[in-house]
């Protein structure tokens, strides 16, 4: 199976369906070569040399308010063809459309790379995450969440979520070498849209929390499948709670056996 | 019931009317209104020191976070540092948690919790009506609250948190332990929850978050302008009363005039400190000494930044699954809700987000889970070539490690490793 096949699916059908929907959709096609995704923005993209500290009143528009709705995932492939290089889809508002707001959003990152596999999703996923690198956005200091403010300086320059989109793009090239196509997926429209794709991160999750060695059964306990029990060196602390687990259904059992 | 808890009764009276600093205004009026509940009979509900107090604050139920109860002691120490000298108190009887092991409880238990049955059994701190704990952070909270159960007689509430918050079902879960809560406190209060009064409570709570979280994202400037940790125990004592929001907005208008006026923590910073660890509590002094003789400042400790996120009030449902998620962020007990792989995380994004230059961590005896972590942080942190200490003391009892010896240890890893 390629990674995250399905994941790839459903954003797919989710765009669509948004279309079917009637949503405003603007899809932009950028050059992927390294030096031109950042030629002609309007704001420095890389180490900021001074604070990058945004505060509310030099807000010109904030992205993914908690109470709002907030969104954002990274799904990668080792199969090119299923990443539209350079793309920027944005559903809904633009920055420059709204001044003030505080906009439900969603972010999705799509990655390919032929040589990358599983063991790189946690350093691509920790990568969207990476503060201080776009003049005039800011991500706020709140672990696993993408809540962004952008400021009136860089709105007045121009700031677009093309802006937003090309610069993630060169940054995630930047990082991480086995990359080579990016697009990203960016929902400002409703809550509920952003709401219904967080379905899709929680399966996203789900599949990265699978990464992490234990993998939730259907009885509600957790096998770990990754690693062999030989080598990895949770294998001691794994085998006393396997023993656990064995005197208590037994203990359980007992138990019912009696009342009955 | 007016002869018991002096020390506070005392503390209360000389600071009530101070109003620099601000964090002092709030703990002061928190123990004034502590002690109002006992004076008057009403009740009072232990809120674990993980747990926000907003739920209750919205029933007029007074929080009393037991945890907490000495810093009214501490702030005063820290406003008036010429009051106590620490090092006098690493060689000085400490009879609130001898009192508990001599009780039963093993010194090997964590101080915080040690303190909680001490202060009971010696009358230094108020019993509850109700208590209310969630299964996080640890085994110690988990064993020093049946014990308080079973001393005072006060019903427990235990939130059970799931360890993964991967499935959609297990949110669903944690919320319905939040909706249990509310019935809960219903029940042992006598008092019905109003829901527009919990919107009121929220929505000042939000205000607290926003500001709060401003305050600590105004320290990831570099250079430092004012030393930090950002920290706001009001969550536990006054959150959602006007007075908590504030304290808290004075604190960043305090800290913006600062940055305003091009004023730093120090006037040469060499060194920036992720402290993603609680600080060495009864040394309230030690991160403006390691600025003083080291340069070496602290813009982020465990505490000072949670997962500050505001609440959607719109609908009942929506405040309480809001609240509900909140309550996953607090310090501490995101950490030790789940695998370590969370803390360590936490602590390589504070490193980023605070621009740090190394990290330092101190370990309390008690706290088991979080130093059974510190061998996999100091790995990834040799991997990722950032220079980390982690040393012995105590957060709540300096006759464990004294200051002299803390400082003689940080001392050593600033002027060595991080002279380099």
């Amino acid at each position: 199976m390629k990674a995250y096949e399905i994941h790839l699916a459903k954003i797919r059908e989710y765009i669509a369906e948004k279309k079917r929907q009637g949503r405003q959709i603007r899809e932009i096609d950028c050059d992927t070569e390294d030096e031109k995704l950042v030629y002609g923005l309007p704001v420095h993209v890389g180490p900021q040399g001074k604070s990058n500290i945004i505060l509310k009143e030099d807000t010109f528009v904030e992205l993914g308010n908690p109470s709002v709705a907030s969104c954002a995932f990274v799904i990668w492939s080792d199969d090119l063809s299923c990443v539209e290089d350079g793309r920027v889809t944005l559903i809904g508002d633009d920055i420059q459309e709204s001044e003030g707001k505080s906009l439900p959003f969603g972010q999705v990152i799509i990655v390919g790379g032929s040589e990358l596999k599983e063991e790189h999703y946690l350093d691509l996923e920790r990568t969207q995450y990476t503060s201080d690198q776009i003049e005039g956005y800011m991500l706020r200091s709140v672990p696993r969440r993408v809540w962004s403010r952008v400021s009136n300086e860089a709105a007045c320059k121009g700031f677009s979520f093309e802006t937003l989109g090309r610069a993630l793009m060169s940054i995630f090239r930047g990082k991480h070498p086995l990359v080579q196509a990016t697009e990203i997926v960016f929902v400002t429209s409703s809550k509920e849209d952003v709401n219904q794709l967080d379905g899709i991160a929680a399966d996203v999750r789900k599949f990265s929390g699978e990464l992490r060695k234990l993998v939730r059964q259907d009885d509600g306990t957790y096998e770990c499948t990754e690693y062999s029990c030989e080598t990895c060196d949770e294998k001691a602390v794994c085998d006393e709670i396997r023993e656990w687990i064995i005197l208590r259904r037994k203990k359980a059992a007992g138990t019912k056996e009696k009342t009955r | 019931m007016e002869e018991k808890y002096q020390a506070h009764r005392l503390l209360y009276e000389l600071l009530k009317d101070v109003q620099e600093p601000p964090e002092l205004r709030s703990i002061v009026d928190w123990t004034g209104r502590v002690l109002r509940a006992v004076d008057q009979g009403q009740p009072i509900v232990y809120n674990e020191f993980t747990f926000w107090c907003d739920s209750m604050i919205a029933m007029d139920i007074q929080p009393l976070s037991p945890e907490v109860w000495p810093a009214m002691l501490l702030a005063a120490v820290a406003a008036f540092p010429e009051m106590v000298d620490p090092n006098a108190l690493a060689s000085a009887d400490n009879p609130i948690l001898d009192t508990a092991v001599e009780a039963g409880i093993p010194p090997e238990l964590c101080t915080a919790g040690r303190g909680i049955v001490g202060g009971l059994l010696t009358d230094f701190l108020p019993p509850p009506s109700m208590t209310v704990v969630p299964s996080y952070p640890c085994d110690n909270t988990r064993a020093i609250y049946q014990t308080v159960a079973n001393l005072t007689g006060a019903p427990i509430y235990w939130l059970d948190c799931p360890y993964w918050m991967d499935e959609p079902e297990a949110m669903d879960y944690w919320v319905s332990q939040y909706k249990g809560l509310i019935s809960f406190l219903e029940e042992h209060s006598g008092k019905k929850m109003d829901y527009d009064r919990l919107k009121e409570v929220v929505e000042e709570s939000n205000r607290f978050v926003d500001y709060w979280l401003e305050g600590s994202e105004l320290l990831r400037m570099k250079p430092l302008p004012q030393n930090g940790p950002f920290l706001a125990t009001e969550v536990l004592l006054n959150l959602g009363l006007p007075i908590a929001t504030e304290v808290v907005k004075a604190r960043l208008d305090a800290l913006k005039e600062r940055i305003a006026r091009g004023e730093t923590a120090v006037p040469e910073e060499k060194v920036r400190v992720v402290w993603n660890y609680l600080p060495v509590l009864w040394d309230p002094g030690l991160f403006d000494w390691m600025a003083q003789e080291f340069g070496a400042v602290t813009p982020v400790a465990m505490g000072s930044w949670e997962h500050h996120e505001p609440v959607d009030t719109s609908t009942p449902e929506s405040i309480i699954r809001g609240m509900a998620r909140r309550a996953l962020g607090a310090h501490m007990g995101r950490h030790g809700a789940s695998s370590s792989d969370v803390w360590i995380e936490d602590t390589l994004h504070a490193f980023e987000q605070w621009q740090g230059d190394c990290i330092i961590v101190n370990g309390a005896l008690g706290c088991k889970w979080v130093r059974g972590s510190y061998g996999y942080l100091r790995d990834i942190c040799r991997q990722r070539g950032i220079p980390v200490m982690m040393f012995d003391a105590d957060i709540a009892d300096p006759r464990v490690v004294s200051q002299e010896e803390v400082h003689a240890r940080i001392g050593e890893f600033l002027d060595t490793v991080m002279a380099r």
